[in-house]
């Protein structure tokens, strides 16, 4: 190819292969190993250069930047987190005046859950669900890429916003009429809403292409119920991010409309109400929670069963709770309105509803411990974690029954004691079993092992400052303490327990500087993984550490629940992939039994331009109503830019049916139906 | 790697397929689980906020008219023939039926956008009047936003197929095209209940 | 696969101890909390309800975390020498039926028993909820809550409505009766909180909530918006008063009366200051011309005990520097600062400090 058509195809990738070679199909066997690996290498990897990087579709590269992203949106959620706490350490301090305080505690929950918690699911889940199922790529990767591109966007508008002194201040709940028109004139709540459109469109269009993978791709013999329960997990959220966050957009845009048009969805004046943003708030927010706890419980899935050394026990009890916790988590939003004067039998029925989640999560727990007790439990740094989310799961899910209770929240909503309750159920719930993650899991992403002292003291810091910092919060919740003051006065008397809860939360902030050190210096200097450094069982242990752009060199074939485990000397793999072109197996719904084959997309750039059209989008909306019909232009364009046919990408699919004769076509459509 | 004993060989099976067997129908089916979600969503407000009020619509708010409405109504349902045939030449993979029948889907369909400016005036309210306005504008304007998107998207796939680009994925596109298309008509007539009868014995 | 030495399994054994014994520590915590904003210090029958349901779920809640505990770290601590060293750390596949159907009765008899839990709980909890919804008395004394950023509005409804007492963030009630809230809002949504009394209800621009109690216990107890309302939610604050009826009456025949008209030259020209100055714009004196609603009622001020929401007591000299600049106070508060010479503002606080 001449280097003037190469520099031509702006937004494409263009194909630098040896043209001729395309005309000839090259299958898996029919090449040397090592040259198929180049060659395989070739089809499935990045370009090379920034562009490349750009262009990628590989769930690899965007599960790796999606990972960092949310962590490091993680850590400047974290520095909220602490500013705040250095304002509450003493009555009346003038660390922060309300006005920041209040941007801070607003963009602390929503950075932590919009931006940290529920990408960071989904991006393990990008990266090790097509691995975990045994195929090439998750299923549209572009849109995947897309969705990696929107999230980044959102988050950054937020934080510039934020720097410009325009960060959201009515906190992540963001009630109106507070929010409404009246009560919060300028750009900060239309900062906040636009927020939410990035990360839902985002969260939506992975949650979709999880869930395709999960059902089409998987390799031949994984049928359902062989599944990991981690696969499980992220099944299910899936599903719950399809159901629950469409009213959170829904509800976004109604408070837009209501701030920019002058609608009065929210306006109690022209026969709106203010309670309907709760409802829909909440009918979102309550699933969100279990959103991220779901994931976490497929985390400690798998380092439960590695390092107890055997099955897990109760798969089927441990695959029905999580559904049926994402089934019940639908039905108990109303517990966060029971201060809202509801009549006393709806809301007994949404305390029914709320304790009733903790029959399916106490399974779980108690099928662990039974795991545990008839195992040889290892202390790797992992599963040291996975047991401090234990202890602290509990903690929080009692707690979570007090709550539960319509009349003893009375008290305790909205109160300190709720704060400690969450924080309970979402650092010991989601951060512990995602720290447990990322011990368990670096070896894989990155070929070298975590330092293991170095990761016992990182446990050991942040288990003890995470209790320190919110245990003291129950009983400043009890003694009276409201959640989201900027300040107290001294004759209160909580003086002490928060400085207790701020001097803990120091030496959490050490326990995470311990991880950062560890994994930097780690990842060059660490002993070399190899590819199952734990002995565990699932297919992402069956490849290199870290895995090549394709995979796997032949898609395994499962002969157990235990993939790796059970696998015999002479275990079968599938061959006659092409592997020129990037081709996956389509298995049936099921069983898994091989049905056809799909050509994936090939890297490109039009996911990020149609992610800059969206962004360009979304940010005039925070000025104008009419950004909206402006914005349709481009996006148009950018979406029949990603979907039109590319020469490139024909060389791979079935001939042309214009070219077929009338009997090959019946034949081939009789085949496909 | 040492060659397993037995091997699994996928070389001939097929490489498109339709209805569930691809990939693309199950992105579709997610989208349309996504966007069910958004408008019930919306019916939902509907009626919380018809129970917070005492008389619907609130007065002096008139109730809409019916006429256009209906006819624009029956418009869309019967555009469910053309696409079912386009379907159906697709699934046989029959070019020149496909693309007959999309041209009159699309006609259908644009004719449809067209007449629904004329809906929005048979509202009689404005947006920005109530809340009953804005819940009624927004149901409509949502259930638009999809159908000019579903017929921006029809047109573009086409185009693609006129081009000669015949590989037959576009064909199963055709059929997850269809499938869309189904959706916004069914959804449809929830919409126009809610939006159009409803105020009549609510 | 790396072989993980079983050194490691053996070490380290005081390391979940240690943990263990700090949740212990933890707990001794949350004993013999007492405060005047506090939900464990019971003042009344509706409080006292919702602190019998919250201990019973504390001291069951309690037991189920030791036993679980307890039985999390048998099972991590348990050696199985013997299979050990024969197996080393290869994975454990061999089926086990015996075992598992045991274990499946033991989490199956779990699962149970956290039912039957959830069930007593919810049992509680369902007749505390019943006993604090089912005092609807009409002839209740009634007082109508409207929140405000950052202040509470307070409106006795008594017969006649001529003689209705209009006060702010001090809230009177006599002992022993039940007393009934209508609460409500003009702006944002605000929570109404008292602790000791009972537990909070929303005051939400469109809807009337309802909320009861009644306090047993004579004394002063704080209640704080518990519902984030902006800029000075840390700053709402209001005190409930409850005092023998004889008192309360006492107290509300007083309210009742027009304010006092003023006795000296000083509270003359304070008058005068007040109502020839924007105050009266906002604020509402009773017998005089100022008749603005949208802040709090000053007819008796004096009588109360803090001023600016619960944040500052009510001295001359916290009056003095609320009056001239309250932005330093209560940065964001709606009330804008009053330029006012020092005889101005002398007279001022001295026509403020008769109305009581």
């Amino acid at each position: 190819m001449k280097p003037e058509e190469q520099s031509a195809g702006v937004i494409e990738e263009e194909e630098t292969a040896e043209a001729p070679e395309a005309e000839r199909e090259v299958r898996e066997g029919d090449l040397p190993e090592d040259e198929e690996r180049r060659l395989l290498d070739k089809t499935w990897g990045d370009k090379p250069g920034f562009r490349g990087w750009l262009a990628s579709t590989n769930h690899k590269s965007i599960g790796k930047r999606f990972i960092i992203t949310a962590f490091i949106f993680f850590l400047l959620g974290g520095i909220l987190a602490v500013l705040m706490r250095i304002q509450l350490a003493r009555p009346e301090n003038t660390f922060l005046g309300p006005d920041l305080y209040n941007q801070i505690f607003t963009m602390h929950g929503t950075t932590m859950m919009f931006l940290f918690a529920v990408p960071v699911m989904e991006a393990f889940a990008i990266y090790l669900v097509p691995l975990m199922v045994g195929t090439r790529n998750i299923a549209f990767p572009r849109m995947v890429a897309f969705s990696y591109w929107i999230y980044l966007a959102g988050g950054v508008m937020l934080f510039v916003f934020f720097i410009l002194n325009t960060g959201p201040d009515v906190g992540w709940f963001n009630y109106v009429p507070l929010s409404g028109p009246e009560f919060s004139p300028g750009k900060r709540i239309n900062v906040w809403t636009q927020l939410v459109n990035f990360t839902e469109v985002s969260a939506l269009g992975v949650a979709v292409a999880i869930i395709t993978t999960i059902f089409k791709q998987r390799a031949p013999g994984l049928s359902l119920h062989r599944l990991p329960v981690f696969v499980w997990a992220m099944l299910v959220m899936s599903f719950m991010v399809v159901f629950a966050m469409p009213a959170v957009t829904m509800s976004s845009v109604l408070l837009t409309l209501d701030r920019l048009v002058g609608t009065h969805f929210f306006n109690p004046a022209e026969g709106g109400d203010p309670l309907l943003w709760q409802h829909l708030f909440w009918f979102f927010g309550h699933p969100e929670v279990y959103i991220i706890l779901i994931p976490a419980l497929g985390y400690i899935a798998s380092i439960i069963q590695t390092f107890s050394r055997r099955k897990v026990f109760g798969y089927t009890a441990l695959v029905l709770s999580m559904l049926s916790i994402g089934f019940i988590s639908f039905g108990l939003w109303v517990h966060h309105m029971f201060t809202t004067g509801l009549p006393q039998l709806g809301s007994s029925f949404f305390s029914a509803a709320s304790m009733m989640i903790a029959i399916p999560s106490g399974t779980q727990i108690f099928c662990w411990i039974a795991t545990l007790w008839s195992g040889r439990p290892l202390f790797r740094s992992p599963l040291l974690f996975a047991i401090g989310f234990f202890f602290t799961f509990i903690m929080g899910g009692l707690s979570g029954v007090m709550v539960a209770s319509a009349s003893a929240d009375l008290q305790l909503h909205d109160t300190f004691f709720v704060v400690a309750h969450f924080h309970y159920v979402l650092i010991g719930g989601a951060v512990f079993p995602l720290f447990a993650a990322f011990h368990y899991w670096f070896p894989k992403f990155t070929g070298r092992m975590l330092n293991e002292g170095l990761g016992k003291l990182t446990f050991w810091l942040m288990f003890t400052g995470f209790n320190l910092t919110f245990f003291p919060m129950h009983q400043l919740g009890l003694e009276g303490m409201p959640r989201r003051v900027y300040t107290y006065l001294p004759e209160m008397g909580w003086g002490n327990l928060n400085l207790l809860a701020t001097t803990g939360g120091v030496v959490l902030t050490l326990g995470v500087l311990t991880f950062i050190v560890n994994a930097l210096s780690s990842r060059r200097r660490g002993a070399r993984a190899g590819d199952n450094p734990w002995g565990a069982d699932t297919l992402d242990w069956g490849t290199t550490s870290p895995p090549p752009s394709y995979n796997f060199l032949r898609l395994p074939v499962v002969q157990g629940r235990e993939a790796l485990w059970a696998r015999t000397e002479d275990a079968p793999f599938v061959e006659g992939l092409r592997s020129d072109c990037r081709e996956v197996l389509i298995t049936k719904t099921l069983d898994a039994e091989p049905d056809n084959k799909m050509v994936l997309p090939s890297p490109s750039l039009w996911p990020l331009v149609m992610a800059l059209a969206v962004t360009a989008t979304l940010i005039g909306v925070i000025f104008t109503p009419w950004a909206l019909p402006a914005g349709m232009i481009p996006a148009a364009i950018a979406l029949i830019g990603w979907g039109w046919p590319k020469r490139r990408d024909e060389r791979c699919e079935r001939k042309r049916v214009e070219e077929m004769s009338s009997e090959e076509r019946r034949k081939e459509a009789a085949r496909a139906q | 790697m040492k060659k397993g004993s037995a091997t699994i060989d996928v070389t001939g099976l097929p490489e498109f397929a339709f209805g569930n067997r691809g990939l693309m129908w199950w992105g579709v089916v997610g989208f349309l689980a996504i966007e069910t979600t958004m408008l019930v969503t919306c019916f939902a407000s509907y009626f919380y906020l018809r129970d917070r009020a005492t008389d619907w619509p609130p007065p002096p708010t008139l109730l809409p008219d019916l006429l256009i409405p209906t006819v624009n109504l029956g418009l869309l349902l019967l555009s469910v023939v053309p696409i079912h045939l386009v379907s159906r030449a697709a699934r046989r993979l029959d070019k020149r039926r496909a693309l007959i029948w999309m041209t009159v889907g699309i006609t259908m369909g644009i004719a449809f956008v067209a007449i629904r400016a004329l809906e929005f005036r048979a509202l009689n309210v404005s947006w920005d009047t109530n809340a009953y306005g804005s819940i009624v504008w927004l149901i409509i304007g949502v259930h638009t936003f999809h159908l000019a998107s579903e017929v921006v998207e029809t047109i573009v796939i086409t185009l693609i197929l006129a081009k000669g680009h015949t590989e037959p994925k576009y064909f199963v596109d055709l059929t997850d095209n269809a499938l869309y298309w189904y959706f916004i008509v069914a959804i449809w007539i929830p919409c126009y209940v809610i939006v159009f009868l409803a105020p009549r014995f609510l | 696969m790396r072989a993980v030495g079983s050194k490691l399994r053996k070490r380290g054994w005081w390391q979940p101890a240690l943990t263990f014994s700090f949740f212990i520590l933890e707990l001794a915590f949350l004993s013999g909390c007492r405060g005047a904003q506090s939900a464990l210090d019971p003042a009344g029958p509706q409080a006292a309800r919702i602190g019998r349901l919250w201990w019973l779920m504390f001291y069951v809640c309690s037991a189920v975390f030791l036993a679980v505990s307890i039985a999390l770290l048998i099972a991590i601590f348990r050696e199985r020498k013997g299979r050990e060293k024969k197996k080393g750390d290869e994975p454990d596949t061999s089926p086990e039926p015996k075992r598992e159907r045991l274990m499946t009765r033991i989490v199956a008899g779990a699962v149970g028993l956290t039912v039957v839990i959830l069930f007593v709980f919810l049992i509680t909890d369902f007749f505390t909820g019943r006993a604090l919804y089912s005092h609807a008395d009409p002839q209740a004394l009634t007082i109508k809550i409207t929140g405000q950023q950052w202040w509470w509005d307070v409106e006795y409804e008594t017969e006649p409505a001529s003689s209705i007492v209009h006060t702010a963030n001090e809230i009177h009630i006599p002992t022993g009766q039940l007393v009934k809230f209508r609460l409500t809002s003009t702006d944002v949504i605000h929570s109404f909180w008292v602790p000791n009394l009972n537990g909070k209800k929303d005051l939400i621009p469109g809807h009337e909530i309802t909320l009861t109690f009644q306090a047993d216990r004579a004394g002063e107890y704080r209640g704080q918006c518990a519902e984030f309302c902006g800029y000075q939610h840390a700053h709402m604050a209001f005190t409930v008063v409850a005092e023998a009826p004889e008192k309360f009456y006492e107290w509300m025949n007083r309210q009742r009366a027009p304010s006092v008209e003023p006795t000296n030259d000083a509270e003359r020209r304070g008058q005068q200051v007040f109502l020839s100055s924007p105050c009266i714009m906002c604020h509402s004196i009773r017998g005089t011309i100022a008749g603005g609603r949208i802040a709090p009622d000053l007819t008796h001020l004096a009588s109360r005990k803090s001023i600016a929401a619960g944040t500052l007591p009510n001295t001359r000299g916290h009056l003095a520097g609320w009056i001239t600049n309250s932005q330093e106070i209560k940065p964001g508060n709606h009330m804008p600062p009053v330029p006012l010479g020092p005889e101005d503002l002398q007279a001022l606080l001295a026509y403020l400090e008769s109305l009581k």
